[in-house]
């Protein structure tokens, strides 16, 4: 449903823009990039994924998420082991629905290719390559899957997406 | 109300609703058809959602009936299709959010040299295509493009509408084609309610966008249904339109408060939120100058379905329209009760920017309807059915109109045509005699549904004589189910 679609994108959202709004990270993805204002910021998917799995926050990510407090930190783990059980004929079928191309696309607008492209086409092969895992998957899939390095406008992403907190 | 009255009123309607469930329990077995005018019987279900129960409940057969029964005598000028659109959705849905989930089915009645016969098809779209393969409702095809809105006829085609979708072209033979682009040039979706210019063919609509920007764009197509204009809007915000309104040089859009808010939606999982505070914005776009901006013009918060109309005289432009001082977007008879509309008219002065408003009627109304040959242009008749609130309170169902009411625009006066008890009508269409010389020269055609019979009637009224009884009355074995909006198409105006 669209609001569902809109929670999964914003998992992705939160997952990769939280992420984002923290941090960065890659590998499919291997690096994510975070672009605020002239800046850019970059954290490796790597140390992303630790953090998720173990809790560990290692000192490249320690970077960005120091300025968080201990709750936010969690509701970011939480966001991206969040599992899914939506199969990847699902979520490709979902992700026709031109309400959910609309979103992506606004999603595309924040989460780029690495040279600024729109993400559109790489976020929908990201998570339907996520979905088509065996058993549950998360939004770190969905970011293992990225088919290229991620780049997130952050200013745009707290325009368009005013989730955070 | 004198006590009595209440009384009275309240024993016939609980009369007739254990009738009508009676009948009800009676005709879903005795509504026999012959098996040759049954193309196909899908499995049935009852839910307990409002709007999907008694008039609203959807049908699972569709059928071709010739010969229809008829009382009165069918106008022998009237040739062509009557054809309606409505959400039916085929499998039991696992939520369902009126009137944007359904699936499309069409209802069309054809006329020919005095006799009428009827079809309804689903439209088979792609996300209907998908669950008739796993014979179930799939929650993520939700707010799929469901083509259940409108049909209109445009550039030799028959297209079927849903405002976050592309058309679905169906032919006259209600099978469905497939999806139309207008060859590539439109993109994702267009509204449900674009507007025809009938002197040169040109179809005018726009598309909104709650995600990427412009979000909201207008576009004109030809009369051979090639897109000539695209114009990109700015708005502050994303925001629902679900119609718009066209005139000699402007189209028409408002801004309504009934914004879509991330947050909000992240929240209550309601995306649409109705924040008055911000008040309502009347933007005109002019038609032939493509260089000029948009005009903007302010006014008090306000939420708009359906234009009736809108035309510019004297230095002003007259937008009439059913108007509802606020909106909440909830399914529940709660909100649906708390939405009261009236008849309106803004009167917006093109020098100063200024806009006066008249209250026409106060009756709560909708799905408004006039000769589409009147759109834009200064017009005497006007036709939007009563949705009495009292009634529908009362059967705790929501889309119970027992009357269609006539206005008189010029003479500022209307006439009812009250339907028998227990009979609730739908849209009014408006059909041009084929020799019409004035503006009473027209037939209003609605689909009734009678709920002691639990079957449907046509019924085509005469403009110059709205309070008699039909001219025809078109009887129908089976019901057909509360929907919102339709067209007549005149022979050959789609293939």
């Amino acid at each position: 449903m669209l609001v569902d679609a809109i929670r999964l994108g914003v998992g992705s959202l939160i997952g990769t823009l939280i992420v984002l709004l923290t941090t960065a990270s890659a590998q499919g993805a291997e690096r994510i990039y975070l672009k605020y204002g002239p800046l850019l910021f970059s954290l490796s998917v790597e140390s992303l994924a630790t953090f998720v799995h173990t809790g560990e926050i290692t000192p490249e990510l320690a970077r960005y998420t120091s300025q968080l407090d201990q709750n936010t930190r969690q509701q970011l783990r939480q966001a991206l082991q969040q599992p899914y059980t939506m199969n990847e004929v699902a979520v490709y079928r979902m992700t026709e629905i031109p309400v959910v191309v609309d979103f992506l696309q606004g999603l595309g607008e924040v989460i780029n290719t690495p040279s600024g492209l729109n993400g559109f086409y790489a976020i929908r092969s990201a998570l339907v390559l996520a979905a088509a895992e065996p058993g549950d998957w998360t939004m770190m899939d969905v970011i293992h899957h990225f088919p290229t390095d991620i780049r997130i406008d952050v200013e745009r992403a707290m325009q368009r997406f005013p989730v955070m907190p | 109300m004198k006590r009595r009255d209440f009384l009275t009123t309240t024993v016939s309607v609980a009369a007739l609703t254990y009738l009508s469930r009676q009948a009800e329990a009676w005709s879903q077995n005795h509504h026999q058809l012959h098996s040759s005018q049954i193309h196909r019987t899908y499995p049935s279900w009852a839910s307990r959602d409002l709007f999907l129960q008694g008039i609203n409940a959807p049908v699972f057969q569709e059928v071709d009936l010739d010969n229809l029964p008829v009382t009165g005598e069918i106008p022998p000028d009237l040739a062509g299709m009557y054809v309606r659109n409505g959400p039916n959705p085929m499998f039991q849905p696992i939520a369902y959010a009126y009137p944007l989930e359904g699936d499309g089915m069409l209802h069309a009645v054809y006329f020919e040299a005095g006799k009428a016969k009827y079809r309804n098809r689903w439209i088979l779209t792609k996300g209907l295509i998908y669950e008739m393969q796993a014979k179930q409702a799939l929650p993520e095809l939700r707010f799929r493009n469901y083509a259940n809105t409108h049909i209109i006829a445009h550039a030799g085609k028959l297209l079927a509408l849903y405002e976050t979708g592309l058309p679905y072209e169906v032919s006259r033979d209600l099978e469905t084609v497939g999806e139309w682009s207008f060859n590539g040039k439109l993109e994702q979706a267009m509204t449900a309610h674009p507007k025809l210019d009938v002197d040169t063919g040109e179809l005018h609509f726009y598309r909104y966008s709650f995600f990427t920007e412009p979000y909201l764009t207008y576009y004109v197509a030809n009369a051979a249904g090639e897109i000539t204009r695209t114009t990109g809007i700015e708005l502050p915000q994303p925001a629902l339109l679900h119609d718009m309104a066209l005139s000699d040089n402007y189209a028409i859009f408002c801004h309504c408060p009934l914004v879509f808010d991330f947050q909000q939606a992240m929240r209550t999982g309601i995306p649409l939120v109705w924040q008055p505070e911000q008040g309502a914005r009347i933007g005109l776009i002019h038609r032939h100058d493509l260089d000029r901006k948009p005009i903007w013009i302010e006014t008090e918060a306000f939420w708009v379905w359906h234009f009736m109309n809108a035309f510019e005289q004297n230095g002003t432009l007259v937008v009439d329209c059913a108007y509802y001082p606020q909106m909440i977007l909830e399914n529940t008879l709660s909100a649906i009760l708390s939405n009261r509309s009236r008849f309106q008219r803004l009167t917006i002065n093109l020098d100063d920017r200024t806009i006066t408003q008249q209250t026409l009627d106060d009756r709560n109304v909708d799905f408004p309807s006039l000769d589409r040959q009147q759109t834009g242009k200064p017009y005497r008749f006007g036709y939007m059915p009563h949705m009495d609130l009292e009634l529908i309170a009362q059967k705790a169902i929501p889309n119970y109109f027992p009357e269609l009411i006539q206005y008189d625009l010029v003479n500022q006066t209307s006439q009812v045509h009250c339907l028998q008890p227990g009979c609730y009508c739908g849209e009014a269409t408006v059909v041009p005699k084929s020799n019409a010389t004035s503006a009473t020269d027209h037939y209003v055609l609605t689909w009734v549904f009678n709920e002691i019979t639990q079957t449907s009637d046509l019924l085509i009224l005469d403009a110059a004589n709205f309070t008699a009884a039909p001219l025809a009355q078109i009887h129908l074995p089976v019901r057909v189910p509360m929907g919102t909006h339709g067209s007549w198409i005149v022979a050959g105006e789609a293939a």
